[in-house]
């Protein structure tokens, strides 16, 4: 199966990714497959939008097949969703085009989505910990962006959850994933 | 006079053109020729490491036509005149191997950059042969999503 999960910076998704591939003895990938400098720099203002999706497509595309490998559960942290909502915040003059192909048939699809939702305090508190600097508003901008990209998922008939990722909760988060992942299976 | 006689030659051509022809029915240097395809260039020259050519759209013959040597563009020649860029697919030749045609193309017309230049999405992909390309269903269809945003492109990148 191929799972996707999503969700804004400092949300968790990575420690929850993770966390599920391990106990489904599955595969953990993670996109870009770039640095998140590169990524940040690209997501930096003043970017050409065009050249900005050049390169997160270009990698999108190299890792096609590996989420096909037969009777493995592949999760992978960020992938089609991520792209529509970023560029709806850093390069919406591109997002007709890159949804046309993220729409393709031969694009793989995942099987299932789920988004790791977060109050703003949450990521504020990743982010003190992480010692990283955070943009609240430009989170909670990305936050709306997601939403708004659900629409592809209904469109394209993905089953998606939102789910919600609460302080000190982790594995409960990840037992409500797994609950669904049941549930769909 | 000579060039504009060239020029005028390349804009009632409809099936692409090779370099020598235009030397040889004007009776040019190659020199000449290629001064006089430069006001088809956007920006000048961009360097190139390949020879390109224009496929006609006719069913299995691939009719490669050589159209310009190092440094001249065929995708900005072909901006300039769209009758030739709308009825045309790219390609571009590299070490007896077709390669990457239309986004290969797009790719120059979109992203100046230095480390842009080769391949849009396929960098691993970029020496297809004919059948290879055929089968890249994914690649084909890309590039003709690229294709119908091409203006939203130029006019951003201009």
């Amino acid at each position: 199966m191929f799972i996707n999960i999503e969700g804004p910076d400092l949300s968790g998704k990575t420690i929850i990714a993770k966390e599920l591939a391990i106990r489904l003895k599955g595969q953990y990938y993670h996109e870009p497959t770039f640095t998140s400098e590169k990524a940040d720099k690209l997501n930096q203002p003043g970017i050409n939008p065009w050249i900005r999706e050049y390169y997160f497509l270009k990698d999108r595309m190299k890792n096609q097949s590996r989420y096909s490998i037969p009777n493995t559960s592949i999760v992978l942290d960020r992938y089609i969703l991520s792209g529509l909502a970023y560029a709806r915040v850093f390069s919406p003059q591109v997002l007709e085009m890159i949804s046309s192909i993220y729409s393709l048939s031969d694009f793989k699809q995942p099987d299932v989505v789920f988004y790791i939702k977060t109050d703003l305090s949450f990521n504020y508190k990743m982010s003190q910990l992480r010692g990283e600097v955070i943009d609240l508003k430009q989170i909670e901008k990305l936050q709306n962006a997601f939403y708004d990209s659900f629409e592809f998922l209904r469109i394209k008939n993905i089953p998606f959850f939102i789910v919600n990722n609460d302080e000190d909760k982790l594995e409960k988060t990840i037992d409500v994933i797994q609950h669904h992942l049941i549930e769909i299976s | 006079m000579k060039i504009k006689k060239i020029q005028n030659q390349v804009l009632r051509q409809s099936k692409g053109f090779k370099t020598s022809d235009l030397m040889r029915y004007t009776k040019s240097s190659r020199s000449t020729v290629l001064k006089a395809l430069r006001p088809f260039i956007m920006n000048g020259s961009i360097h190139t490491d390949g020879y390109y050519y224009i496929l006609t759209k006719k069913p299995n013959t691939y009719n490669l036509i050589e159209i310009a040597e190092k440094n001249l563009l065929i995708s900005q020649l072909l901006i300039k005149n769209r009758k030739i860029y709308d009825d045309y697919i790219f390609i571009s030749k590299k070490n007896d191997k077709i390669s990457a045609i239309n986004i290969h193309t797009l790719n120059r017309i979109m992203f100046r950059e230095k480390d842009l230049r080769n391949c849009l999405i396929f960098d691993n992909n970029s020496q297809l042969s004919k059948e290879e390309y055929k089968k890249n269903q994914l690649l084909y269809n890309i590039a003709n999503i690229y294709f119908q945003h091409r203006e939203a492109i130029l006019n951003d990148l201009q």
